[in-house]
């Protein structure tokens, strides 16, 4: 065996190739500068392995649609398909709706994410979104893709293949809304948050927590949070002062006859 | 053990025993190509998952089951192709960093996304040419030639490094 041909088989064998270990061990042994060039291919292989440990470590766990299929089911039919699951899949008329921990509910259904309020106080905010206080708050979301729900906020996925919702940024992205399983799944929000406040600022009132808000002329009432929604009233002389990067987010009713100022 | 083309054959009767055999035979080389394309853990969770869901309603469609590993590769890499896509429209979704580490970036940057999914299969499956050129449905010889190019490339950024 020539130097070339014992390094092609060095590469070879380290990269899946035939083993000709034999053949080459013996040109080794005769040939320096194929033995150093054995070191470094060995050297560099090792380097990649353990750039690529954590790869190897992992197990990607990939679910099972839990659909049953009846009838033969085409790639150019699967849009279809999975409309038609959804048609079929039975499922209670009204779904009991699930209380989340920060009172929070997502449903989805129908293709369309539901986030509405569970018992006690508010929603309105998820992942940047932010939403209303009606019953039901729709989002309609694309239905392609993967779903998956993790965390927190309880996510009723009535029939969701792997239930799987994530939060990109501020789009809450739904994918893959296949009819294969029913069930609950967890959904992490980073930021739900919203402290209700409810009140008046109101010129020379005095302010007070809990039923009310009512500050004295020219007081500061701080957002604690950028997504605090508070519902209030500014009359006039009024004034509510926001931190950097506060907004205030404004559910129910809201009315300014005073004046909204960020610091 | 069952072959593939078994399974395949099962599945399509409607085996959903059958069905969860072959993904658990394929996760994990599904994963480590969408991960070789994607570069981020959670999109190659999603890509995979997702390329999972797809043969599942369409593993009839597979005429020769003999192929699975290349439909399964196909399946895979034109979602990751997709993501692409989507991911280059001008309000991109953005990449959260799970607990799954990310790939060298620094190492495997310089190489083209065929040559990052060889490399993958290869170091993170131990996967043969042959291995490997059923589920790219690629040559072998095209695999060799192209690993072995990787292989040079790598070898030379680390000289250039050290």
């Amino acid at each position: 065996m020539e130097c070339d041909g014992a390094r092609d088989a060095l590469l070879d064998e380290v990269l899946g190739g035939e083993s000709l270990r034999e053949a080459t061990e013996a040109h080794l042994a005769e040939c320096l500068s194929c033995r150093d060039e054995a070191l470094e291919i060995a050297r560099t292989a090792d380097r990649i392995r353990r750039t690529l440990a954590p790869e190897r470590a992992r197990n990607p766990h990939l679910a099972i649609p839990r659909f049953k299929r009846r009838f033969p089911v085409s790639a150019a039919l699967l849009a279809v398909a999975a409309g038609a699951a959804w048609l079929l899949w039975p499922r209670p008329a009204a779904p009991p709706p699930i209380a989340a921990p920060e009172g929070l509910l997502l449903r989805i259904e129908d293709g369309d994410i539901r986030l509405s309020r569970a018992a006690a106080p508010p929603p309105p905010s998820l992942g940047g979104i932010r939403f209303v206080p009606t019953q039901y708050r729709e989002l309609r979301v694309e239905t392609s893709g993967t779903l998956r729900c993790q965390g927190t906020v309880r996510c009723d996925t009535v029939a969701v293949s792997a239930p799987m919702v994530r939060i990109r940024g501020d789009r809450l992205v739904v994918r893959d809304v296949f009819a294969v399983s029913s069930g609950s799944a967890e959904l992490q929000v980073r930021e739900v948050y919203c402290r209700s406040l409810q009140g008046t600022v109101t010129a020379g009132n005095t302010a007070t927590a809990g039923s009310g808000i009512r500050v004295p002329r020219g007081t500061t009432l701080r957002i604690a949070h950028p997504q605090t929604c508070v519902d209030l009233e500014i009359e006039s002389g009024g004034r509510v002062v926001l931190d950097p990067g506060g907004e205030l987010v404004v559910k129910g009713r809201f009315v300014n006859h005073g004046e909204i100022a960020w610091r | 053990m069952k072959s593939d083309e078994d399974l395949v054959r099962e599945a399509q009767g409607g085996s959903r025993a059958a069905f969860e055999e072959i993904v658990r035979r394929c996760e994990a080389p599904l994963y480590s190509i969408a991960m070789a394309r994607l570069r981020n853990a959670e999109a190659a969770q999603e890509a995979a998952q997702q390329a999972v869901v797809q043969a599942f309603f369409s593993i009839r469609s597979l005429r020769d089951p003999a192929k699975l590993r290349a439909w399964l590769g196909r399946l895979v890499q034109n979602v990751c192709t997709d993501e692409g896509r989507r991911s280059m429209r001008p309000d991109p979704p953005a990449r959260e960093t799970g607990s799954v580490p990310e790939l060298d970036e620094d190492l495997l940057a310089p190489l083209d996304p065929l040559q990052r999914t060889l490399v993958t299969l290869r170091f993170v499956n131990d996967f043969s040419y042959e291995e490997t050129a059923d589920w790219l449905d690629l040559p072998v010889n095209k695999v060799k030639w192209e690993l072995h190019r990787a292989f040079e490339t790598l070898r030379e950024r680390m000289r250039r490094k050290t």
